[in-house]
């Protein structure tokens, strides 16, 4: 074996090296590719209701407070219904 | 002496009977209005007549304008009030027109009358349909967004805020639901009274309206305060 085909030997182990190497990185990339969307899928449930019990709370206030809204709307809103009503009755109607 | 006081005494009676009597029509119709059709010629009151009925007929289309928008006026009521409000801008332009082509001032005078005691558009048309329309809102919105609210607050001092819970706050809670409760008793059947209502009653009673109108009003006072009840248990557990 002369110094040049040891050369070559060496030359191609490392570009076998070199591309194991990007093979096992797509193969992460690619594992990693996969699980993340299974992992948003899949977490997202799981982690929901932690939050839930925490956001839970604020809206059902939030909801009582519309609720409120609601009603007090309705209420101005009625409110404004008698006063049509008061100015058309203080309006003359006889001849 | 005792003649001139007599004397003075008669002249002041009689005119205080001349006011007194000048101004009790004015008293009993609520109105300081005079009579067009008094001594009035056939021009004039058909040009009285033409003004009056345009008056009610744009109030007739400013209310159908209110009661077609409203959200929450039931179907029902919603149809009955049109009916009447249309009807009443119908009824308007016909006598309008029979006045217009009258040909005598007693024809005329008598057709006159009728804009107002056959309608009664500004005393029981438009009161009766905003009267009804605020009872509607009442009961079907305000009523029930109140319960739900005083519920949901009941059940959070019972359960996640029972911390924060004081004998203050649940008194409120007690309040916010018999204000509702006094609420439901005061609105209970007055869009359909307000709705019954016609114009031979108001003629007949001039204070037909009122018990009605106190009513809802009743209702907005109650519902007011179970909203404050309600704002206060709020911010206690916010």
């Amino acid at each position: 074996m002369t110094t040049r085909d040891a050369a070559r030997i060496a030359v191609a182990l490392v570009a076998v090296a070199i591309v194991g190497a990007s093979l096992t990185g797509c193969s992460r990339a690619a594992l990693a590719g996969q699980q993340a969307p299974a992992a948003a899928t899949s977490v997202t449930p799981t982690s929901t209701p932690a939050p839930a019990a925490a956001s839970g709370d604020d809206s059902s206030l939030q909801g009582i407070q519309g609720d409120l809204d609601s009603a007090n709307s309705a209420t101005a809103n009625a409110g404004g219904d008698v006063a049509d009503a008061d100015r058309s009755a203080a309006t003359s109607d006889s001849p | 002496m005792n003649r001139i006081v007599s004397t003075s005494l008669i002249g002041t009676a009689a005119v205080v009977a001349l006011v007194a009597a000048s101004c009790a029509p004015a008293f009993a119709d609520g109105t300081s209005t005079p009579a067009p059709s008094t001594g009035k010629t056939l021009a004039a009151i058909q040009a009285r007549a033409k003004t009056d009925t345009t008056a009610r007929i744009s109030a007739l289309n400013t209310a159908i304008a209110k009661v077609t928008a409203a959200k929450d006026i039931s179907a029902s009521d919603r149809s009955t009030i049109l009916g009447t409000l249309n009807g009443d801008v119908s009824g308007m332009n016909t006598v309008e027109a029979k006045i217009a082509a009258d040909t005598t001032a007693a024809t005329a005078a008598a057709d006159f009358a009728t804009i107002f005691t056959g309608y009664r558009v500004f005393a029981v048309a438009i009161p009766q349909a905003r009267l009804a329309s605020a009872a509607d809102r009442l009961t079907s919105t305000t009523v029930p967004k109140l319960t739900d609210a005083q519920t949901k607050l009941a059940a959070a001092l019972a359960g996640p805020d029972k911390a924060k819970s004081t004998p203050a706050l649940l008194a409120d809670l007690a309040d916010m639901s018999s204000q509702v409760s006094a609420a439901s008793t005061a609105l209970n059947g007055v869009s359909a009274k307000a709705l019954a209502v016609t114009p031979a009653d108001y003629n007949s009673n001039h204070a037909v309206m009122t018990p009605i109108r106190t009513s809802v009003e009743t209702a907005i006072t109650d519902l007011k305060k179970a909203s404050a009840d309600g704002k206060t248990v709020l911010a206690a557990i916010k």
